[in-house]
């Protein structure tokens, strides 16, 4: 038997043993190390010999991951350690770092319990620093704290021995006010990392040793030895002494908590069903008798198997052949295979447990953060909230005729694996229009389609993703039908900034079919300053709209909302600006005069009607167009900074700070993305190479106003639109 | 304002020369003789039929162009403007828009009535045109749309002792038009969907076949017969239903004819 084979038998056998199961996470800031850490750990159970790690990056097995040297995948791997002479099954999910994957980062980080936050030595906390371990706390993960680099700081930086530690305190005084602000209020106190308990670690991942307080007393190494080790560079030493995965582990087993005492506080947060079903109570206990509830994080692409439901389960077990739902879908699903992830292989077994991470074939209907359970009645998981959205679109064409059906087949796939790819068709030109979170994540998707399904595309020039809004309310504004027999009085006007944040943090929860408890979103407005009577007149979604229906008592209107309602989401879906996406509007219907005669107001009548009043009434309500910004972070040294501020200013960026570290300065600015094509080959000219930078999106932001005429002609022209918009006076006609 | 242009409203009436010899002058008299198709069918061997009759082409228009007035008021400006129709024009509310709209524009606006189906029918089946109530419309059920107006208007009718003329809806585009016994399933549909019981199997049920043609066929049913198919099939469309109300004894005469046995 192979020593995986072998891996399998054992972990398979540990899975009834929940008080020894952790289910953890590594996050970091783009570069810190924490696929090196990874694979650190992976080499001390095994699976990787120990000269590898640290060169071959396991969980990187994308090839274009390595080539890139940044981790694209969310994949998992389960391993053993032994504590005290007791065995452990580790769990280890590797979450994505660059924030072009942010929606892959929060998916992962709910399958877990714990999580080590890596943060290098040298740079200190960095802008996703702070936004891993707000994402962790949000999902009640506990976080502990690795000191990564740390030989880098005395190697590099020359620094003295109290200079370091003067260095670590602030550092772990700066990942502890970030968790302050950000822990759950029950675990403010627990959960801050402290040197003395070993929940603050050290180390080189890269040399593949680490050291805490609790260890240094058990091997008796100090701080002076470790300085002395890397001074002298006998790191080697060092590993062989306190290797990185025993050190780590040793404080995983000890600090993160197993299943059974996680599910118990992070159901409640991460799960609305009823605490007290069946599947509630299994739950919280990880009882994997009950009925089976897995959250699905992410869905891996295999070449033999399929498309692969990787997720972590919270009650019961899943077998092959079982049949299980899949939250949304009406049918049920046979699973094919059940299986542990050991790096980048698969391994089938009989069945895995609550408190695990499972992979699982044959459920194909299931997407990134679906629920698969046993009964279709249990409720999903809380619908998993993406921290951000597409802002940039490229258009997608076959490169050969032949190859459009599978092109088709791909896109789907790709959009299933990655939601925070968007993919749609443009009907008229039969073109594929994939939207992502940034220029990379779109190269990357598009290698992936070209190198991994082996389909030749060609893509066009990344463009921005808008957004139409108003500036004020506007209207009632009578549109009427193409016969001239129904006419629609509405009003639009923007969301307030309390209703969009309602929205976007999910405690108002957009619900595109149909509006399930009409009184609780009626309360729930009323606490936003609604008016009581208004409040239930909320009678659609539409991505962040609203359609309220302020009417009573109209003849006929109630056969006719339907269309109405299809209406609203046509006219969000295309605004009359740019026909770009309508984000934040509320539009209330005012009054109505409908002909007695249902032929007379058909589809083809209504829904130009409707559509003509809400974009008359958007005219009136002066159109404005929002574009995505983005946050960029830059470090370079300081006889540099001049070029590195100009590449933001010249992008019609801001700087807003700039904060000396070192002989380095950090910048942090805002940008527009429109403007931000090309810039990673731009800063590596202007500053020879010497920045690092990272970006985040921070959101829409108005156009400008002396920019607006110019980009909505050129958004129009793009779409083969007549350049200039039409005038309220169009759509009074 | 001296009117600017000039535009007929003329009926066609049904049938192959069902206009009136009025309206054939005017026709001939035209610069332009525009034609819409959505408000009753008229196919393409009946166009060329009209064009030679009246000596000239015949162009269609779409239901946009009829309802966006401003391509006939332009036509009617350039000279004497024809827009015809199947049946008698103003029947159709949407050319009252037109009309309306043109004399707004300052263009004169000339009427040519012509037999109309609200006429025909009730005569070919022997019922009296007082005893009616308001006329209905089905139209062919659509994605968020599938009404049940018509029907409870008919209830309305029904309950008042009157009977109810059902016209029936066409799809432009494909040219094709609801059958009689699509309409009555398109009834029953809406039954179902409203409380009690607004089409009792007992209900009977008219229809005629090319209203107004040499050829027209009629015939006449409980609902449960339509349903079960006992009704010979009516030939080709145009068709058209009524829910017949409580009869007088002499148009008992002339149903109890035409009755399915």
């Amino acid at each position: 038997m192979g020593r995986k084979e072998e891996m399998a038998k054992k972990v398979q056998a540990m899975m009834g043993d929940l008080d020894h199961i952790r289910n953890i996470g590594i996050c970091a800031h783009i570069d810190h190390g924490k696929t090196t850490l990874s694979d650190s750990l992976l080499a001390g159970a095994g699976l990787i010999s120990q000269e590898l790690a640290g060169r071959q990056l396991a969980l990187d097995f994308d090839e274009q991951e390595q080539a890139r040297g940044i981790t694209i995948n969310a994949a998992a791997a389960s391993m053993v350690h032994t504590y005290n002479k007791q065995d452990y099954l580790i769990n280890l999910i590797d979450t994505p770092g660059h924030v072009d994957f942010g929606g892959d980062v929060t998916r992962a980080m709910r399958a877990l319990d714990g999580a080590i936050v890596v943060v290098c030595a040298v740079e200190g906390p960095m802008p996703q620093t702070e936004t891993v371990v707000r994402q962790a706390l949000k999902e009640r993960v506990r976080p502990i704290l690795f000191i990564n680099k740390v030989d880098r700081l005395i190697n590099e930086l020359k620094v003295t021995p109290e200079q370091m530690q003067e260095r670590f305190i602030k550092l772990i005084a700066e990942v502890n006010r970030l968790i302050g602000n950000a822990a759950p209020p029950e675990f403010k106190k627990e959960w801050v990392v402290k040197v003395d308990d070993g929940t603050v670690l050290f180390g080189s991942a890269f040399h593949k040793w680490a050291i805490s307080v609790p260890m240094m007393k058990k091997t008796g190494i100090t701080f002076k030895d470790i300085y002395n080790y890397c001074a002298q560079e006998d790191q080697k030493t060092l590993a062989g002494k306190a290797p990185t995965q025993e050190v780590i582990l040793d404080s995983v087993v000890l600090h993160h908590p197993s299943p059974k005492v996680a599910q118990k506080y992070r159901i409640p947060a991460i799960w609305r069903g009823p605490a007290d079903s069946a599947a509630g109570k299994a739950m919280l206990e990880c009882d994997a008798k009950g009925p089976l509830s897995v959250m699905v994080t992410k869905i891996i692409l295999d070449p033999h198997g399929g498309e692969v439901a990787v997720g972590r389960i919270y009650s019961g077990s899943v077998r092959r052949g079982d049949q299980v739902y899949v939250s949304g879908m009406p049918k049920s699903a046979s699973v094919q295979t059940v299986a542990i992830n050991l790096g980048a292989d698969r391994l089938p077994v009989e069945f895995v447990n609550a408190g695990s991470i499972v992979a699982i074939s044959g459920v194909r209907t299931a997407i990134s953060g679906s629920t698969i359970t046993s009964d279709p009645e249990i409720e999903a998981f809380e619908k998993i909230t993406h921290h951000s959205e597409p802002v940039v679109t490229v258009a997608v064409e076959a490169k050969h005729t032949r190859d459009l059906p599978k092109l088709v087949e791909v896109m789907r796939a790709v959009a299933k694996a990655d939601p925070s790819i968007v993919v749609e068709i443009n009907q008229e030109t039969g073109e594929h229009l994939m939207s992502g979170m940034g220029e990379l994540h779109l190269d990357i998707t598009q290698y992936r389609i070209i190198n991994e399904h082996k389909v030749e595309i060609k893509a066009s020039e990344p463009i921005v993703v808008y957004r139409e809004n108003v500036r004020h309310a506007g209207g009632p504004f009578e549109g009427k039908s193409p016969n001239k027999h129904n006419r629609f009085f509405i009003l639009v006007e923007p969301m307030s900034k309390e209703l969009v944040d309602a929205i976007r943090s999910g405690q108002i929860e957009v619900e595109e079919k149909k509006i399930r408890d009409p009184k609780s979103l009626g309360e729930k407005l009323v606490a936003l300053g609604w008016d009581r009577k208004e409040s239930r007149n909320v009678k659609a979604f539409h991505g962040r709209n609203m359609f309220v229906d302020d009417t009573k008592g109209i003849q006929n209107l109630h056969e006719t909302m339907e269309l109405v309602i299809d209406a609203f989401r046509e006219a969000i879906d295309q605004g009359p600006l740019a026909n770009e996406r309508v984000d934040g509007l509320l539009v209330r219907l005012k009054d109505a005069k409908l002909h007695e005669d249902s032929i007379h107001r058909g589809p083809g009548q209504v829904i130009p009607a409707v559509r003509s009043s809400i974009y008359g009434a958007m005219c009136l309500g002066e159109r404005i167009l929002l574009e995505p910004k983005q946050r960029v972070f830059i470090t370079v040294p300081q006889n540099v900074m001049g070029e590195a501020t100009r590449e933001i200013q010249q992008r019609r960026g801001t700087i807003d700070d700039m904060q000396p570290e070192g002989d380095s300065i950090a910048i942090s600015g805002t940008t527009p993305v429109a403007e931000m094509f090309g810039f990673a080959s731009a800063i590596r000219g202007a500053t020879q190479g010497r920045a690092l930078w990272s970006t985040e999106n921070s959101g829409f932001e108005e156009v400008p106003k002396e920019l607006l005429d110019k980009t909505v002609r050129g958004v129009r022209e793009r779409k083969g639109l007549k350049p200039e918009p039409y005038d309220a006076n169009y759509y009074a006609d | 304002m001296a009117p600017e242009g000039t535009l007929h409203l003329v009926g066609l009436g049904h049938g192959p020369r069902g206009m009136t010899v009025d309206a054939l002058e005017v026709l001939r008299s035209c610069t332009n003789v525009l034609l819409e198709r959505y408000t009753s069918p008229a196919g393409e061997q009946q166009r060329q039929r009209w064009e030679a009759l009246i000596g000239r082409p015949i162009v269609v228009l779409s239901r946009e162009e009829v309802e966006r007035a401003d391509v006939i008021l332009h036509q009617a400006r350039k000279g004497p403007t024809a827009l015809c129709t199947a049946g008698d024009p103003l029947v159709a509310t949407t050319h009252q828009e037109l009309r309306l709209s043109a004399l707004e524009a300052g263009v004169a606006v000339h009427y040519w009535p012509a037999p109309s189906v609200q006429t025909i029918v009730p005569s070919l089946l022997g019922l009296q045109q007082y005893k009616f109530g308001r006329t209905i419309t089905l139209p062919y059920p659509a994605p968020s749309f599938s009404p049940t107006s018509p029907l409870e208007q008919a209830q309305g009718n029904i309950a008042a002792g009157l009977h109810t003329l059902v016209l029936l809806d066409l799809h432009e585009q494909e040219g094709t038009t609801m059958r009689a016994e699509q309409g009555v399933a398109q009834l029953r549909s809406m039954a179902q969907r409203l409380p009690g019981d607004p089409l009792p199997a007992t209900t009977l049920i008219a229809a005629v076949a090319r209203a107004g043609w040499p050829d027209s066929a009629l015939a006449v049913g409980t609902q449960e017969q339509w349903e079960q198919g006992a009704i010979a099939s009516l030939g080709e469309t145009p068709h058209a239903l009524v829910l017949l109300g409580p009869l007088h004894f002499q148009e008992r005469r002339a149903i109890d004819r035409w009755r399915a046995r």
